[in-house]
Formats: C-alpha cells, sequence, structure tokens
C-alpha cells in the first residue's frame, strides 16, 4: 500500500460529460460533494445520475443535492436483497471512459472511519455503454455485475443471462495450472475478506473438494464465534479454515473491503484469481453455487499468478495486523442463510433500514405515507428475529419539528403537508433479548421523495470566482494547495483579488486531461447566460470573448 | 506479455472545502462521530482549564501524595522505591494502582526495568495532575502538606487504595480539591450522598446545573457535554478508567439505567435551550434537539439517537467521556468526602 493514497476525486481527473454512480447507502454531504467535484463542479439536474438503495439516503439539512440526479431503487421481491453496488463511471469526451470500482459506500462512515479499496479501469466506450444500461436498467436477471480486467483497462463483463451469483462468475472464468488439468485433483485455495458473512458461503467455498482451504478475515471474533460454531460437529471442515481477526495495534479495527483471492493449489506454477468488489460473503452477496443471484452487486475479477495471489493476501490486510482465532468451542444457531454481522450499529441501522423502507409506501401526489403489510413481519439478522415495534412519521420545516403520526394497524396512513420534510422513525426490537448484543434499533428514513425544491443558492463574488477558479484548478487551488486562497494575492484581506485567472486557465488549456473543462469554461464565461458567472467581474466576459477570439479554442 | 498488477487504493475523503454547499453550512452526518462533537464543543480544552488537577486516569487520591512538595530542609523522597512498596504492602489488591500491569514482574523482568515502568506510569497518569493539586490555585496550606509528606514518609501503605476511612489526611485533601474548583465541588457535593451511587448523584447534579446560580456559564458547558454525549451517543460514564491507558484489556460495556439517561437526555434539552454560547450553530442546535426529542418521543428503553458501539471506537471512545474530568473529579471528591 502507499503511504500517500490518492482520493477518489483524484483517481477520476477528467473531464467529465456525465457521471454515473452507484451505491447503498448515500450520505447527501459528502456525496454531494464528491459527485460536485467529479462532475467537473457543475450541479446541473443532468450532469450526475446516483443510483442508490431507497432506504440508504441520509439528507443533509434541508437538502443539497438536486433532486433530479436521485433515483432510488425500491428493490422489488424477496425481503433481504439489497442494491449494493458501489461504482463511480464518468463519460468523457475522448475515447476512454473513467470508471472506479470500490467497496465504500458515498457515505461518512466508509470514507472516514472505515477501511475502503478502490480501483480505477479505463473503459472502452462500448463497455461503458453496457454498464450504463446496467447502472439505469437494474436487470433483475443480471444483477451480479463482474468485469474481467487486465492491465489497467477493463477487458469484459462476464455474461450472466441466467442471473449466475457472483462467486458462480467467478468460478467460471478460473483458469487452472497444467499439473491441476493433468492430476484432476482440485485443492482450491481461498482468501476471503468480508466484514458480513453467512455460514452457507463458507460452506460452498470448501465443499467443492475435501482438499479445499480457507484463509477467512473476520472484523471481529463474535462474527467468526457464530460462522464457526455452525460447524462445531464438523472437526475436518473446521481444521481447513484458518480464521484471523484485524486489528489497527490493540483495538479492532474498522473495514469495510470485500476481497476474494483464489488460487488452484499450491504448486509452483499455480494460477490464481482476485476479486474486488462489493459482494460480501454471504448467501446473497457473493451467492450460492447453486441458485441465483440475490443482491445487486458489482466486481472487477483479474486472472494472474504467485504475484497476484501475494498481492490478494496484501489487498485482504489491508494493512491490519491478523490476530489467528481460536476455533470455536461452543455451537452457534446461525442458519445457513443468516448474514452474520459485526455487532455494529451502524451495520444494524443499515440492515433495519432497508427492511424498513418495505414498511411504507409513499404516495407523491397524495402525499401521504402509508404503512404496508411488511411492518407486522418479522425479520432475521445476525442469528435473530427482529420486528417493527414503533413506527412514526415526523415533519420538519423551517420553524417545525413536529410528530404527525404513530402509523399503527388501526391508523395506517398519514398526509404530510406541503413544505415539510417528512421522515420516518422506526424502532426494532430483536427477539430473544439479550443483554450482551444490541437488541433495540432505532432507525431514521428521510421521505426525500417529497421533499420541497431545494432553496435557491445566493451566488456572490466570492463564490463565482471560486466556481472559476475551481474548475481550473488540478487541485493544488484551494485552503490546502499551492497558490493560495482567493484573498492570497491582494494586500488587503477584506478585498477578493478579482484578476481573470490566466494562468490557470492557460494551464488548463494546456493540459490535454483539462483542456475540454478550460475551453467549455471559457464559453461559458464569454457566452453563456449561466446564473453562477453572472456575479463576475464584467470584464472577465470581455476577456474570455478577446480569448476565444485570439486563440481560436471553442467548448463546443 | 507481464501482467501487471492491479493498482488498488485505500480510499481517501477527499478535501470539500471547495464546494458550494447550500446555506446549511454544516454536515449533520457528522455527528455520527462523537469525536467530532467534541472538537466542535471544545470541551477539551475548557476541563483541562476548570479541572487541570484531575487527570482521566487518576483512580487513588493517595497517589497525589506522593509528589508533596519538599521542605528546604526535608529529605527527598524516593518516588520509585514507594511505588514498589505500596504494591507490596497492597499485593492482594494486584489489580489496583499504576503498577498493575506488572504483575508477575518477579518473574519475568528484571527489577530496574519493572521500576522504571511503574515510575513511568505514575509519572504519565499522576505527574501532570498533582503538580497542579499542590502549586495550582491558592496556595496549599502548610497543615497539609506536613501530612502528606508524615504519611508518606511512614511508609504504612496498607490502606493505600482503601476508600472507606475518613481521617484527617483525607478531610484536608478533600478541602484543597473543594478549594481549587470551589463552584463545580460545592454542585456536586449538594447532589450526591456520601454512601450512595457516584453516577446516580452526578446526574442529578446535571440535571440540576441548568439552573443553578452558583455555578457560572463554563461550569455549566461542561455538565452539558457530559449530559449531551451519554444522551446523544449512549458512551455511559459511570465507571473509572483504567491508570495504564496501554492496556488492550476489552472492558465490558457499561450501562446505565432508562430512568437517569432520560434525565440526561432532557437536561441536554435544557442546557440547549439556556446556553448562551453553546458553540455550535442554530442549524447544529436544532438538529441535536430534533434527535434528542425523537429518541425521548420513543416510548420503551431510551436508546441514543447516535449510538456509539466498541466497534466503531477505533481506540478513543473511552476517551471521549475521560477527556471531560469531570466523573473523575466527582470519583475524588466522594472518596475523600467524610462518611459521617
Amino acid at each position: 500500500m502507499r503511504k500517500h493514497q490518492p482520493t477518489i476525486v483524484d483517481l477520476l481527473r477528467v473531464d467529465s460529460r456525465r457521471v454515473w454512480a452507484t451505491s447503498y447507502t448515500v450520505d447527501e454531504w459528502l456525496a454531494y460533494g464528491l459527485l460536485w467535484l467529479i462532475a467537473g463542479n457543475t450541479d446541473s439536474d443532468n450532469a450526475v445520475t446516483l443510483s442508490f438503495h431507497r432506504s440508504g439516503f441520509r439528507r443533509a439539512g434541508s437538502g443539497q443535492m438536486p433532486r433530479p440526479w436521485l433515483k432510488p431503487f425500491d428493490v422489488p421481491g424477496a425481503e433481504r436483497s439489497v442494491y449494493h453496488p458501489k461504482l463511480v463511471l464518468i463519460e468523457t469526451a475522448s475515447e476512454k471512459d473513467a470508471f472506479t470500482v470500490s467497496t465504500a459506500n458515498l457515505a461518512d462512515d466508509d470514507f472516514k472511519r472505515s477501511r475502503n479499496l478502490i480501483v480505477k479501469l479505463d473503459l472502452s466506450k462500448s463497455l461503458s455503454h453496457k454498464i450504463r444500461d446496467w447502472i439505469k436498467g437494474r436487470p433483475l436477471q443480471h444483477r451480479a455485475l463482474c468485469l474481467l480486467a487486465k492491465n489497467g483497462s477493463c477487458i469484459n463483463i462476464l455474461p450472466a443471462p441466467e442471473n449466475l451469483s457472483t462467486l458462480q462468475q467467478i468460478n467460471q472464468c478460473f483458469v487452472r495450472c497444467k499439473k491441476c488439468s493433468r492430476t484432476g485433483v482440485i485443492s482450491d485455495q481461498w482468501i476471503v475478506a468480508s466484514p458480513i458473512w453467512s455460514p452457507g458461503t463458507v460452506r460452498e467455498l470448501l465443499n467443492k473438494s475435501s482438499n479445499a482451504k480457507l484463509e477467512a478475515y473476520f472484523r471481529t471474533s463474535e462474527v467468526w464465534k457464530q460462522i464457526g460454531g455452525t460447524f462445531h460437529k464438523d472437526k475436518m471442515l473446521l481444521a481447513r479454515i484458518d480464521a484471523f481477526e484485524l486489528r489497527d495495534g490493540n483495538d479492532p479495527a474498522r473495514w469495510h473491503h470485500k476481497v476474494v483471492g483464489w488460487r488452484c493449489c499450491n504448486r509452483p506454477g499455480f494460477q490464481s484469481a482476485l476479486y474486488l468488489g462489493s459482494a460480501n460473503a454471504t448467501t446473497f452477496g457473493l451467492g450460492a453455487a447453486e441458485g441465483s443471484a440475490k443482491n445487486w452487486e458489482a466486481g472487477v475479477i483479474w486472472l494472474g499468478t504467485k504475484d497476484l495471489w501475494d498481492r490478494a493476501r496484501n489487498v485482504a490486510r489491508i494493512g491490519y495486523k491478523a490476530r489467528k482465532l481460536a476455533r470455536p468451542t461452543e455451537p452457534s444457531s446461525a442458519k445457513d442463510t443468516d448474514e452474520i454481522v459485526p455487532d455494529d450499529i451502524d451495520d444494524l441501522k443499515r440492515h433495519c433500514s432497508t427492511y424498513g423502507a418495505k414498511c411504507l409506501r409513499i404516495n407523491r401526489a397524495s402525499r401521504s405515507v402509508t404503512r404496508t403489510s411488511k411492518a407486522y413481519k418479522k425479520f432475521r439478522i445476525s442469528g435473530k428475529d427482529w420486528q417493527v415495534h414503533r413506527l412514526e412519521i415526523y415533519a420538519e420545516s423551517s420553524s417545525n419539528y413536529k410528530r404527525l403520526a404513530r402509523l399503527t394497524a388501526g391508523k395506517r396512513s398519514v398526509l404530510v403537508p406541503a413544505e415539510a420534510r417528512a421522515t420516518a422513525m422506526i424502532s426494532f426490537v430483536a427477539h430473544p433479548i439479550s443483554k450482551n448484543s444490541i437488541s433495540t434499533v432505532l432507525v431514521d428514513i428521510d421521505l426525500f421523495e417529497l421533499d420541497p425544491p431545494l432553496p435557491k443558492r445566493h451566488e456572490t463574488l466570492d463564490s463565482s470566482i471560486t466556481a472559476v477558479l475551481t474548475a481550473l484548478s488540478d487541485g493544488t487551488w484551494g485552503p490546502t494547495g499551492g497558490l493560495g486562497t482567493l484573498r492570497a494575492r491582494t494586500r488587503h484581506p477584506s478585498i477578493p483579488d478579482i484578476r481573470f485567472p490566466f494562468r490557470q486557465l492557460f494551464a488548463a488549456l494546456n493540459n490535454e486531461n483539462r483542456r475540454y473543462v478550460g475551453e467549455r469554461l471559457l464559453e461559458r464565461i464569454a457566452h453563456g447566460d449561466d446564473q453562477k458567472f453572472d456575479k463576475l467581474p464584467h470584464f472577465w466576459r470581455r476577456i474570455a470573448q478577446g480569448t476565444i477570439k485570439s486563440t481560436g479554442v471553442t467548448g463546443r | 506479455m507481464a501482467i501487471t498488477l492491479p493498482e488498488i487504493h485505500r480510499v481517501c475523503a477527499p478535501s470539500l472545502d471547495q464546494v458550494p454547499f447550500r446555506d446549511e453550512g454544516f454536515d449533520p452526518n457528522s455527528f455520527r462521530d462523537p469525536q467530532h462533537l467534541r472538537d466542535a464543543l471544545e470541551v477539551q480544552p475548557l476541563a483541562q482549564t476548570l479541572l487541570p488537577f484531575v487527570d482521566t486516569r487518576t483512580r487513588h487520591w493517595r497517589y497525589y501524595l506522593l509528589q508533596v512538595p519538599t521542605n528546604a530542609r526535608g529529605r527527598p523522597l524516593s518516588m520509585p522505591s514507594r511505588l514498589i512498596k505500596i504494591l507490596k504492602q497492597t499485593k492482594n489488591e494486584t489489580i489496583a494502582g499504576v503498577g498493575r500491569r506488572a504483575n508477575g514482574w518477579k518473574k519475568a523482568s528484571p527489577k530496574p526495568r519493572i521500576v522504571k515502568r511503574i515510575n513511568d506510569n505514575y509519572q504519565r497518569t499522576y505527574g501532570t495532575a498533582a503538580k497542579e493539586f499542590w502549586y495550582g490555585g491558592p496556595n496549599t496550606s502548610i497543615k497539609l502538606r506536613k501530612a502528606a509528606r508524615r504519611y508518606v514518609l511512614q511508609g504504612e501503605y496498607s490502606d493505600f487504595f482503601a476508600n472507606n476511612t475518613s481521617s484527617q489526611l483525607s478531610r484536608m485533601f478533600h478541602a484543597r480539591l473543594q478549594s481549587l474548583s470551589p463552584n463545580l465541588a460545592k454542585h456536586i457535593l449538594k447532589h450526591t450522598r456520601p454512601d450512595g451511587d457516584l453516577y446516580d448523584g452526578l446526574a442529578l447534579a446535571t440535571s440540576k446545573a441548568p439552573n443553578s446560580k452558583s455555578l457560572n456559564e463554563n461550569d455549566r458547558l461542561l455538565f452539558f457535554c457530559w449530559a449531551l454525549f451519554q444522551a446523544f451517543y449512549g458512551l455511559i460514564d459511570n465507571k473509572p478508567y483504567a491508570e495504564d491507558e496501554s492496556t488492550d484489556e476489552e472492558e465490558p460495556e457499561p450501562i446505565s439505567d432508562d430512568d437517569t439517561l432520560r434525565k440526561l437526555a432532557e437536561a441536554a434539552l435544557t442546557f440547549l435551550e439556556k446556553l448562551k454560547s453553546p458553540r455550535l450553530k442554530r442549524a447544529q442546535i436544532q438538529t441535536i434537539k430534533r434527535q434528542i426529542k425523537s429518541s425521548l418521543a420513543m416510548k420503551g428503553t431510551y436508546q441514543a439517537p447516535n449510538l456509539v458501539t466498541r466497534h466503531k471506537s477505533d481506540g478513543t471512545r473511552r476517551r471521549i467521556m475521560a477527556s471531560m474530568r469531570l466523573f473523575a473529579f466527582a470519583r475524588l471528591l466522594q472518596d475523600t468526602r467524610s462518611k459521617k
């Protein structure tokens, strides 16, 4: 791992025409900031398409993100399926489009408090179109999107017409070494790091052959106790698992990446593979070898040899210390399809809110919220049965915050007043209630579909100049950058520097990767009716027009 | 053709300083991180100013006595040998004290190294606080100095970790503690009983603090933060912290009863209404109020709106409440107060 890691904005510093992003959860503040930067400092309505699981949106105050950007996905059918991919695709003017596959949601927790991984790939236009279609269409019959990559480029999308799970697709693209093919003996070895596990997936990985081995990384030893406990009687199977907990010094580490490493055997010349993506090691994530994919997941696979296998271990450990875990001594009651989550309130909340969103139906036209029949059923997380305990709707306006109603069997529906932002507050209770682990969870679900229009942003001279300079910058401009602040080149602290930014503009025009941004911005300053630039000094427009005339550049 | 390995990076959050956010001015999701809120409220420097003579880990008041200032004619006190003596004389209580990490030192390590380790632990934990106790604030009484010096020189440390004895020395120590922060001490003592539960007493003192006339704005702010972090994050502050922070033992989660947490949540709301400079923007205050009110409105067991569990801590969680020093101060007061 490098010491100075590039940010997602550094990785995707290309001339963007449109951004396509997917995430399971979205924290509006962070997501808006990131997408604004990635999209080339614009918040026009068609600059970004953000697809996410409907329950995962967390509003920032009275709202930041243009609502046309938001494409929530209310997952149909099975209760526990989630829309889980974490992708960013940038449509560019050049031959290749930029694309990242990551394990981080566009959420504070994943960006600031957990460790996650990201990889940038170049895409041909035809592949880019296919991925865009997948993001737009969210197909029922190709839920697990697996890409095959080589040398920094994505070379193919694995076809999955029968809705194959991620694990099935990974299995299909394996190439075994000559010795394996000759002897016919299968002795797969796996490295899997995942915060959430299902006993069924462990069984799937190891049941393929009696020699298969698994090096498993868990976030906490409690998860391993529950997973290993299900194989309590099968000592032979337990002996084939090396379980580790990743630790940050003496503290439990908080990580969120999902990595699968594979090699065909341990003989010299073995073949290996590495998967990085959104799929957890669960029946709904990686999936079962038999049966179809449940979650919408996306990941990338590389094929290689010894180096890739070593890399897989490094990537799985993500710079943390691995502590070996002892075999569990007590049996566990977890079922094969259970998703064992670390006893972490955030993860529990995410799971509960996924279910909670299904307990509500929103009617935009009538501005009503209705309690559905799902609210009366039990669901299962971490080996416990959970149920909705209380469901309340709150409304917030600029001056008031109040409870509108408690939705019960008797009162199933409530109308949300105009100009109010509605939030559902649901408390869940687990059975049996345990003193040692969390048994009650309180989740907020922002009903952003009913949000009033966002307030207009006030443009000032400062903000207009900032917008121009940010668009022209190469990441060095700003409070931490090399060019200083907006007022750095003026003598008086209260007078903004209004000189035309020739230096940054020509730096952009002379840079192949930034040329499009420079040209487009010049065009907008010279001829555009962009409200954002209305406040700029008037002579900027004349200079921009003159520059276009003399240099012949065009932003179109 | 050789296959290059994939360039996989760790995800880093970029700076969002340049982003023109709408007029909200803060990120409500950042409130999920208690450290962020603590820094926004500037609690840590406040506690350091108000209670410099209390460290987060100072559990045993008699350790303060070891740093009693020497008289011109008095012989210097050799600290390491006395620390070893304390451990030897209280060997049935090996769990207590700054030397507890050195359990089994006789077999495992050479003595000089152990002595150095214990001394380092002591200096790290009690060094600054004890110095402030003796030299900060109004002058220390000669009587206290003499009594403390006599205690240390006598070397009778069998009762070192005991809190159930009431002596003249403990009374003088208590008076000194009170004189260093008279308003806070008076308010806490008024609402805690000598034999009662300290946490419940402190919670009661907190709930009365918004209307107290004896407390100034900074005192009230400290009480506010103490209530807010428990009601908002569920970080229960009802147990002493380890003297040696390097311990890797995972302690069980402290728990609080429902009534106390509700009381603290209500107190936090009252503070938010009354505090003149709560160091938060209006929108931030509204967000906190709204979340606490929602939790209070829910029937059943109170659940903090941004509950922080052990696995989310990244090692900093236990230090968040400790950095307020309020519970540590109340404990020292309780331990040294007359039981009659």
